[in-house]
């Protein structure tokens, strides 16, 4: 299933994507009363008025067969055979609505910094055998959907988008084992992890970036202002749906596309991964519980991203995209705050 | 306050007199944040969790900002106009990582030294945060001593005046580039540190008469 999250009337409300339209699921579960049958679907019990993904999740089971029977229904009516007409309020087009990130309120997102030998090799770093990454924050000035717009602030002269798995957590654990981590994961989403090097100049004050592989205050200060540049207002992108993991038969056998207004800067193989979904939610649990909604994606399967030079201006017309192969295509206009470039 | 899922919580390496004593940090030229999850504050009347694998163990106090009113790009001049007031902190923290990198015979460089003190910082239920304390009311403090007790005995630790950042330069410093919300909480670090030895349950950080008591699991 591949569930989305949008805002219409002032409100967050749930979305079914099937068959690639759109489908609002409180209008889907309102056209019921329009189904001439003699034995109606029962799809949840109630209200969707209000339900976040969250909720979903907590629904466990329940949530998912309510989810299944949703679809099955829409797939149903929308065919031939029944009444399509009866879905008419259901039905949004992608231009129009409002995304949100699919979970809207993530009790925490982290990232893994770098995650493919390509990273390891191109910084000649030793490949760690764990996960090493950050926290990002959680509001809604940081996150955004699918669509929404990235805002490069004047002060960045560079940034960069990077096209990451975002591994959805679907139930509360503490220390889950590698051979049952799976059990714990609701589904994909897309992350597109910004940051700028432009944050440099202020962890390193004039020193040798290569200090900091000698020197732990060095380390610190420019481990803490990458994560900074990380936490810049709308510079994680999410979306645009979460899918539920029976949907990607093979998360490590995904193509990886990273795109600057529809030319291609980047492609990548999910096969390339050093710490896997398993080792990471394994990890993880070992240090906080893992609670549904929790987001953590998987860091870069290319080499480092795809590098926006100081000398590159964007129009509002311009934006970064990036697709893994099933899971979805993210893309976010770009709102760009910098004055004509000087050398 | 209440606390809601878009309240962020941030803790301050290397700008603490403490600092240096825990983990080797020298001072910072800027406030240097890392976020941590909501589930690293133990739930009121929880105990704090020992962190596990057991191994050396800090007990630390000190105090943490918390925002009245949020905000992007805040001028240092406004900047006391955001701030409610400062809450005493307690937090036990365990270099768990390089603990278990060490046993895995793991090769470890200045990323796993580095990561493992963000990493202990976000363990579950580690910190504690105690009432707030009103700006106007915290004024009359920030020059006293703070001490820290433990079953081995009792540390005196520098005064708030130690920070090298006040709130307002962290507001004014972190707003820049994010939106500040109301409730979000900079925890300044360690003022006072003490070795907590296994055997050890009980934490007591205290300045001018005021103590935030915690047990530790």
């Amino acid at each position: 299933m591949r569930i989305f999250t949008f805002r219409e009337d002032g409100r967050a409300r749930l979305g079914l994507s099937v068959n690639s339209a759109l489908y609002d699921l409180e209008a889907v579960c309102l056209s019921l009363r329009e189904v001439k049958a003699i034995t109606k679907p029962r799809l949840f019990d109630q209200s969707v008025e209000g339900l976040t993904l969250i909720d979903l999740m907590e629904m466990g089971d329940e949530g998912l067969r309510a989810l299944d029977a949703a679809e099955r229904y829409i797939r149903w009516i929308a065919s031939e055979s029944a009444d399509p007409w009866v879905l008419r309020n259901a039905r949004r087009r992608e231009e129009d609505i409002e995304w949100l990130p699919p979970v809207t309120r993530p009790p925490a997102v982290y990232g893994i910094g770098g995650n493919s030998p390509l990273f390891f090799r191109d910084k000649n770093f030793q490949i760690p055998a764990y996960p090493r990454g950050f926290l990002r924050p959680t509001n809604h000035h940081a996150l955004i959907g699918h669509r929404a717009r990235v805002t490069i602030p004047a002060h960045y002269s560079t940034m960069r988008s990077s096209a990451e798995l975002g591994v959805v957590i679907g139930k509360t654990g503490r220390n889950v084992s590698e051979a049952e981590a799976m059990d714990y994961v609701f589904g994909y989403t897309l992350v597109n992890d910004m940051c700028s090097d432009s944050w440099k100049v202020v962890a390193l004050r004039g020193q040798d970036e290569a200090l900091m592989h000698q020197d732990l205050t060095i380390f610190t200060q420019r481990a803490s202002t990458s994560y900074y540049s990380r936490s810049t207002d709308s510079f994680a992108a999410i979306g645009p749906y979460l899918v539920t993991k029976e949907e990607v038969s093979d998360p490590y056998n995904l193509m990886v596309y990273n795109r600057l207004s529809g030319v291609q800067r980047e492609r990548a193989y999910t096969q390339a991964m050093v710490n896997g979904i398993e080792r990471t939610v394994s990890f993880l649990s070992r240090i906080f519980t893992l609670r549904p909604g929790m987001i953590f994606h998987m860091g870069t399967m290319g080499i480092d991203g795809y590098t926006v030079e100081p000398d590159m201006r964007f129009g509002t017309e311009d934006y970064f995209e990036i697709e893994y192969e099933t899971v979805g295509v993210l893309r976010n206009y770009i709102t760009d705050l910098r004055g004509p470039f000087q050398k | 306050m209440i606390r809601t899922p878009e309240n962020q919580h941030w803790v301050l390496l290397g700008t603490a007199p403490a600092s240096e004593e825990i983990w080797g940090l020298s001072q910072i030229d800027f406030p240097c944040g890392y976020h941590i999850p909501p589930g690293a504050f133990a739930p009121s009347g929880k105990p704090l969790e020992r962190p596990k694998p057991n191994g050396e163990v800090w007990a630390m106090g000190g105090f943490a900002m918390e925002l009245a009113q949020g905000g992007k790009v805040i001028r240092a001049e406004d900047a006391s106009g955001h701030v409610a007031g400062c809450r005493p902190w307690v937090c036990v923290f365990h270099d768990a990582l390089l603990d278990e990198l060490r046993d895995r015979t793991h090769t470890i460089e200045m990323w796993d030294r580095g990561v493992s003190i963000f990493y202990g910082l976000w363990r579950e239920a580690t910190h504690r945060l105690g009432d707030l304390i009103p700006s106007a009311d915290f004024a009359a403090m920030v020059d006293r001593p703070t001490r820290l007790g433990t079953g081995g005995g009792t540390s005196e630790g520098a005064p708030a005046s130690a920070y090298a950042y006040d709130p307002e330069a962290i507001i004014t410093f972190m707003s820049q580039f994010m939106t500040l919300s109301a409730g979000d909480v900079y925890i300044q670090g360690p003022l006072v540190a003490r070795r907590l030895g296994a055997d050890e349950h009980h934490v007591t950080f205290s300045i001018d008469g005021l103590r935030l008591e915690v047990e530790v699991d």
